[in-house]
């Protein structure tokens, strides 16, 4: 009898968990529509509008839009968007994969010269486990025939030997361990974004050179990336004849930057930090409080354009360095602020990757012709390619590493809102800055070197 | 007899009939790689992998009930093995198996070892520090291990040509993965599997029963770490990769998460879950980039709908079609007046009282009290519980130990079998000093003792309940075969129920069976050591009145050479089983004597109306 | 003058940690149950309060109505989904986390993945200085609030028939298993006062630690870590073992800063392998 009245209860039990959770998604889809009608609170916080729609399913142009194209319709070019939209690093690649659909459905209407363009997006979650199935799936499976993405530098080496093996061009749009293109460099596959170290050593040099610090603490991540933007700021700005006195790392998700700023030596001429996302914000926030008056520089992502709202005033002043910047004039990047700002996406290094990954695949697929989806043809292609993109100039170097300018940006009040103005361009800046790449290449890892800069 | 063995062959041929599915399974299995894309086999290899890891955490989590949140540290540290040993030592297969199986159970004895003390959440709290420690060391020794970029281009160069295609290597992970569950389903059944899920139900009744349950979980952790690593080693040569987020405690969580979903305390049920969890994730994923709001749907339905994970949906499923089997046929109302006539022939068997617990007596341990304290004395926190207590209780007498509440008589029980150890003072038992040793080594020298709440191993049958004091008995403790297929054993479990007429009860798990059989199977598996002391603690509480005097009979009629100590609130159980009695009050004893003078005593009296009073 | 600053941070660190903590420890002591959707309810309600807070221009409204919504869904979830998997600990974990997961995804589902750390409101932003010490005014306030709840939590333990009942739970595994068949308003009522710390260290810790999916995980550990070393179900063992963990987390990484990743979870440790049960722990 007991047994027969718990069975029961199951199925009142069932439909109400059910119906909650039916109740529950559909909140959840429905304040998803409501805020891009309303679209009150401020542009960090906005959902990506064309991530929401769930058309991860392969999709290609609305036939209606591209109006007398049908007859190209055994054009179709695959291609395979393989970045996180699950876990930790979920934003940036939404971002990214914002960034080139946007260009290529809503700019080209679907077509990138004349091949009609279907992408595939695949979830990472930023494991790699998950990620090697991804690729398979993509390369196998969807036989794409040409792959970007890739978050987390650990997921890009994870699948970089695949990669190889199967011959699909790859563009990493965001991964940034140096070696990926130095010592592990491999022949398909390129990258648009930074190394970690490439946009931090012309701010070394500049620090020392222009600005004039003599002495430098620096604060960094502990992890890969921070070791290496923090690396490459310190072998310029001792090759140019300045001096680190202090290194202090933290890692990954500190909660309290407070005790982490407090060991500050504050004899040093300036404060050079490498910490992005999340820990960028704790961190500012923290050296503000405790009342520190030593200029604070640092790499691009401590003031990226998803976190100046948040700062406010506390970012005023900071001096920074990225290959981006959305307050760049040029016409280039006016479209592409504007399209970004249209969709809800932040105009930042993250969708401006993704655009800029769609205006290189254009330009390949130019050039390639009719054997586009030859792999070999379509790689020597992007190898080529020569272009300016909203950042400006870019092309890849030896390595398959993007060669572009970098920006000194300064966060300033601009028209009510904060922005990273740019009051230095350096030009043409590769990943081995001013280094020979063989020498540079002889010289031990950045990774390696992590507390040997301050002695 | 008849009935008996037709129970058996259809046992044998249950068996038979499951080990042809099994074969027919496996052998499914080894032709994917004809049937499915290279795709599909990558897949179907993950999947392998990750089942070999949760059947080999289930042995720690589901089997041994302690919920470890730091399983990655075992299957990265195989995984970085893999990684190292090839591209910086140049080792071969060979040596990188063995030295991440040598280094994982060694790492595996260490987190036992230091988790002994800890159960339930302290214990989740503990490993899950233990495991990221060894995380941040892959993580920090970056001239090792390249710190988060990890180790690239491992390559299958080291393994024999034949598995190092994808197709190959999937059939060698279904090889090993067959090799895993061989090994568990023999762990399991062996005494050392069985000790453990009995110390998952009951630690205190299985370091009663002299089961030194510490070892059992260490080996446990042991061998769990072993096999996680083999899974790890796995993972890396497919992967070819490895970086710190596979010691992470994400990879923990998940494998937790994966086993509950299929089935914890369950060989194969991991497994499932496994296979579930990475068919799920590439599946939907690949339509919605929402499916980790779908994961946690499933996760909340599955436990609502199968709260013994996704593998009792095949058991019930058998259950709703197969009509005709036993199980199925039973209706409820036919249950439980089923379960009320066994009732009445276990209490009958009570009337009965017989015993055939008859240890043969040894003049010369004879003339040794069996139980002895000196100046025992037990504080919590300054408030004595037992105070300077001396007491002698000679072989083969019957003593009660009667007082009002509070008065420190379980405690004092708790002194003489050793869960307790007592601030000053010093415990004899049969002439041996054991002040210094843990209970399971006075259980071994033939302390039993029945538990005043019934201390059961619930989820287990009434008759593996038996088995493992049968075992224990018999010294049987670290046998490697499977416990029920010894003769000796499975006899002696099935007199013993009979003789005690509980074998109706056989086979359901002890916590559903009526009050007073769970009180009768109290005793007996008191007796089922064959004790030469028997510590009682009330054994009549809670049971009607009727049940009680049967209870009282049967203590009557135990075999002289078996001394008796009971502690009673009820005075006329007391003086009905007794041949002296120890009043204790406030942790003191305060007279000692034949029931006739206890009774008499004006100072029990006193003593008694002083909490009446109270 | 500067260890000053640093014990007066690493005191309103531990605040936040008992805010954190306290909520999972209550209902871990009434209900036996480790809510793994901690962390969850915490980000609910940092959204929430954020997302009104900067509609409404006010600070106040914000925080009500993401204390009250966030309550008000911690108590439909337990009346529905929680209570039916009582004394089942694998269905608890599972409902418990699958609802996590379902919070994550809806919120980043309606937010983005941008990291918030919610500007505090104007009369706390800023530091305050005394006798050479300089010390954001936020923090005072995260002190001030700490101490607060604390002494309220204490107080409702002690002088209510509600505090009685959970005392008497958390000391006796038996008394909980029967006070929850007896009264189930008891249980939705002590989960409400759970999820509504939870919801309050959300509104706190959106300008503290900042909200991003995937904190809520972070945020459940820490406050695992805080209650187990205080002993499960001791509001004050909650209290003493956030300061112990806050000042040995900062101090160690002032002295052993190199050490950082260790300094949590080593001496969690080193503690729990001495003392299995926590401070003031009872029962497993």
């Amino acid at each position: 009898m007991v047994k027969r009245g718990t069975r029961r209860t199951v199925g009142i039990r069932g439909a109400l968990v059910l119906a909650l959770l039916l109740l529950l998604a559909a909140c959840g889809s429905g304040s998803t529509t409501g805020t891009e009608d309303t679209g009150t609170s401020t542009a960090a916080t906005e959902p990506p509008a064309t991530t929401a729609a769930d058309s991860t399913e392969a999709t290609g142009p609305d036939d209606g839009d591209t109006g007398g194209d049908a007859a190209e319709g055994d054009r179709v070019f695959k291609v395979g968007a393989l970045n996180p939209q699950t876990g930790p690093y979920t934003q940036l690649g939404v971002d990214v994969n914002a960034g080139f659909r946007h260009y290529v459905e809503e700019v080209k209407g679907g077509q990138l010269a004349g091949w009609t363009i279907e992408i595939i997006e695949e979830d990472t979650a930023s494991d790699v486990d998950q990620s090697s199935t991804k690729v398979r799936k993509l390369v196998e499976q969807d036989e794409v025939d040409f792959m970007f993405g890739i978050v987390h530098s650990g997921v890009a080496y994870g699948i970089a030997p695949y990669i190889n093996e199967s011959q699909v061009p790859f563009i990493i749009t965001i991964a940034g361990a140096d070696g990926l293109t130095q010592h592990d460099a491999s022949d398909w596959i390129f990258r648009i974004n930074y190394t970690g170290s490439q946009d931090a050593m012309p701010l070394g040099d500049y620090a020392c050179n222009e600005l004039g610090y003599g002495t430098a603490v620096i604060v960094a991540l502990d992890y890969a990336y921070g070791w290496e933007s923090a690396g490459g700021f310190a072998r310029a700005y001792e090759d140019a004849g300045c001096d680190v006195i202090q290194e202090i790392y933290s890692p990954l998700g500190t909660e309290d930057w407070v005790p982490v700023m407090q060991q500050i030596d504050t004899n040093a001429d300036v404060v050079a930090a490498f910490a992005p996302g999340q820990d960028a914000t704790r961190l500012v926030q923290a050296y503000r409080g405790i009342g520190v008056q030593t200029p604070l520089i640092g790499i691009g992502g401590l003031t990226d354009e998803a976190l100046l709202p948040q700062m406010g005033a506390a970012g005023e002043g900071i001096i920074t360095s990225l290959h981006y910047s959305a307050a760049l004039d040029t016409p280039e990047n006016a479209e592409f602020v504007a399209a970004m700002d249209n969709i809800g996406t932040v105009p930042g290094y993250g969708s401006e990757s993704g655009w800029a990954t769609a205006m290189v695949l254009e330009a390949a697929l130019e050039q390639a012709g009719d054997d586009a989806r030859d792999p070999e043809v379509l790689r020597d292609a992007i190898a080529s390619v020569e272009l300016t993109v909203p950042r400006g100039p870019v092309r890849f170097d030896d390595y398959h590493q993007a060669v572009y300018n970098v920006y000194i940006r300064e966060v300033q009040e601009v028209d009510g809102e904060w922005v990273n103005a740019v009051i230095e361009t350096i030009p043409d800046v590769g990943q081995f800055w001013t280094y020979d790449p063989d020498e540079y290449l002889a010289l031990p890892l950045l990774t390696d070197l992590v507390g040997t800069w301050d002695d | 007899m008849s009935e008996r063995d037709s129970g058996m062959t259809t046992a044998r041929r249950r068996t038979w009939v499951r080990l042809a599915v099994a074969v027919l399974l496996v052998a499914v299995l080894a032709l994917l790689p004809w049937i499915g894309s290279s795709f599909t086999v990558f897949v179907a290899t993950r999947i392998l992998i990750l089942g070999i890891f949760a059947m080999a955490f289930d042995l720690v989590f589901g089997f041994g009930g302690m919920p470890s949140l730091g399983h990655a540290a075992f299957y990265g540290l195989g995984a970085y093995v893999v990684g190292l040993g090839i591209t910086r030592w140049g080792w071969g297969a060979g040596t990188v198996l063995v030295v991440a199986i040598l280094g994982a159970a060694v790492l595996g004895l260490v987190t036992g070892m230091l988790t002994l003390r800890t159960r339930g959440i302290y214990l989740l709290l503990l490993t899950l520090a233990i495991g990221e420690a060894v995380w941040a060391v892959a993580f920090q020794q970056v001239s090792l291990t390249r710190g988060d970029n990890g180790i690239a281009n491992i390559g299958r160069d080291t393994l024999p040509e034949v598995v190092r295609s994808t197709n190959g290597f999937y059939l060698l992970a279904l090889a090993v993965f067959v090799v895993v569950y061989l090994v568990l389903r023999w762990y399991t059944r062996s005494s050392f599997g069985r000790v453990l899920v009995g110390a998952r139900e009951s630690e205190s009744r299985m370091a009663a029963f002299g089961y030194r349950v510490g070892a059992y979980r260490v080996a446990a952790f042991t061998v769990s770490a072993a096999l996680a690593s083999i899974a790890g080693v796995l993972s890396a040569y497919l992967i070819e990769f490895v970086n710190p987020d596979v010691l992470d405690w994400p990879v923990s969580a998940e494998i937790l998460l994966v086993t509950i979903l299929g089935g914890a305390g369950t060989i194969v049920g991991p497994a499932v879950g496994a296979g579930f969890l990475i068919t799920f994730e590439t599946l939907v994923s690949q339509y919605s980039e929402r499916w980790m709001l779908a994961l946690g749907v499933v996760y909340i339905v599955v436990i609502l709908f199968l709260p013994e994970g996704l593998a009792s949906l095949g058991r019930r499923v058998r259950r709703r079609l197969g009509r005709q089997g036993p199980v199925a046929d039973r209706d409820e109302s036919d249950e439980e007046e089923r379960l009320e006539r066994a009732s009445e022939t276990a209490l009958a068997s009570l009337e009965a009282g017989r015993t055939d617990v008859a240890p043969i007596p040894d003049p010369g341990r004879d003339a040794q009290p069996a139980i002895e304290t000196r100046g025992l004395s037990c504080y919590f926190g300054g408030v004595a519980a037992v105070d300077r207590l001396d007491l002698t209780i000679a072989r083969g007498e019957r003593r009660a130990i009667i007082g009002p509440n509070g008065a420190g008589k379980t405690t004092l029980f708790r002194l003489i079998s050793g869960e307790l150890r007592p601030t000053e003072g010093a415990v004899s038992i049969l002439g041996t000093d054991v002040t210094k040793w843990p209970e399971y080594r006075r259980a071994r020298l033939g302390v039993s003792r029945t538990f005043q709440i019934t201390n059961l191993m619930r989820r287990l049958t009434v008759h593996e309940n038996v088995l493992l004091a049968v075992a224990a008995g018999a010294g049987k403790r670290y046998e490697l075969r499977d416990l029920e297929r010894d003769p000796e054993l499975r006899e002696r479990t099935r007199d013993l129920l009979a003789s005690w007429r509980l074998e109706a009860y056989s086979g359901e798990p002890a916590g559903e069976i009526p009050y007073g059989a769970q009180k009768l199977l109290e005793i007996v598996l008191a007796l089922a050591t064959e004790p030469e002391i028997l510590l009682l603690d009330e054994p009549t509480a809670g049971l009607a009145p009727g049940e009680a005097a049967q209870v009282i009979d049967i203590l009557r009629q135990m075999p002289e050479s078996v001394t008796l100590m009971l502690i009673e609130h009820d005075m006329d159980v007391a003086f009905g089983v007794a041949d002296r009695v120890t009043v204790v009050v406030d942790g003191s004893e305060l007279v000692t004597g034949s029931p006739e003078e206890v009774r008499s005593s004006p100072e029990v009296l006193a003593a008694y109306m002083r909490q009446v009073t109270q | 003058m500067r260890h000053v600053a640093i014990a007066l941070n690493a005191f309103s660190f531990g605040m936040l940690l008992f805010l954190l903590a306290s909520g999972l420890t209550i209902t871990f002591g009434l209900m036996r149950t480790l809510n793994l959707a901690h962390g969850g309810f915490y980000l609910v309600a940092g959204y929430l309060s954020y997302d009104i807070a900067t509609r409404s221009s006010n600070f106040w409204v914000g925080l009500l109505v993401g204390v009250a919504v966030t309550t008000a869904v911690g108590i439909v979830f337990e009346r529905v989904l929680l209570h039916r998997v009582r004394n089942d600990e694998l269905g608890q974990i599972m409902v418990t986390i699958g609802f996590a997961f379902i919070i994550g995804d809806v919120m980043l589902m309606r937010y983005g993945g941008n990291p918030l750390l919610v500007p505090p409101p104007e009369w706390l932003a800023g530091s305050v200085e005394f006798a050479g010490v300089v010390f954001p005014k936020f923090r005072l306030a995260v002190i001030v609030v700490g101490l607060v709840v604390a002494a309220a939590i204490g107080s409702l333990l002690k002088w209510t028939k509600i505090g009685a009942k959970v005392r008497a739970a958390v000391d006796d595994n038996e008394i909980a298993q029967t006070v929850g068949v007896a009264v189930p308003r008891l249980f939705m009522l002590v989960f409400g006062i759970g999820t509504a710390l939870a919801a309050l260290a959300g509104v706190l810790g959106s300008s503290f630690i900042g909200l991003a999916v995937g904190n809520e995980f972070r945020i459940l550990l820490l406050s695992i870590v805080v209650v187990v070393v205080g002993g499960l179900g001791s509001v004050k063992g909650a209290f003493i073992a956030a300061l112990l963990v806050a000042f040995v987390d900062q101090y160690g990484k002032l002295w052993f800063p190199e050490l950082a990743l260790f300094t949590l979870y080593a001496p969690v440790a080193l503690f729990l392998s001495f003392r299995p049960r926590g401070l003031f722990g009872t029962e497993a």
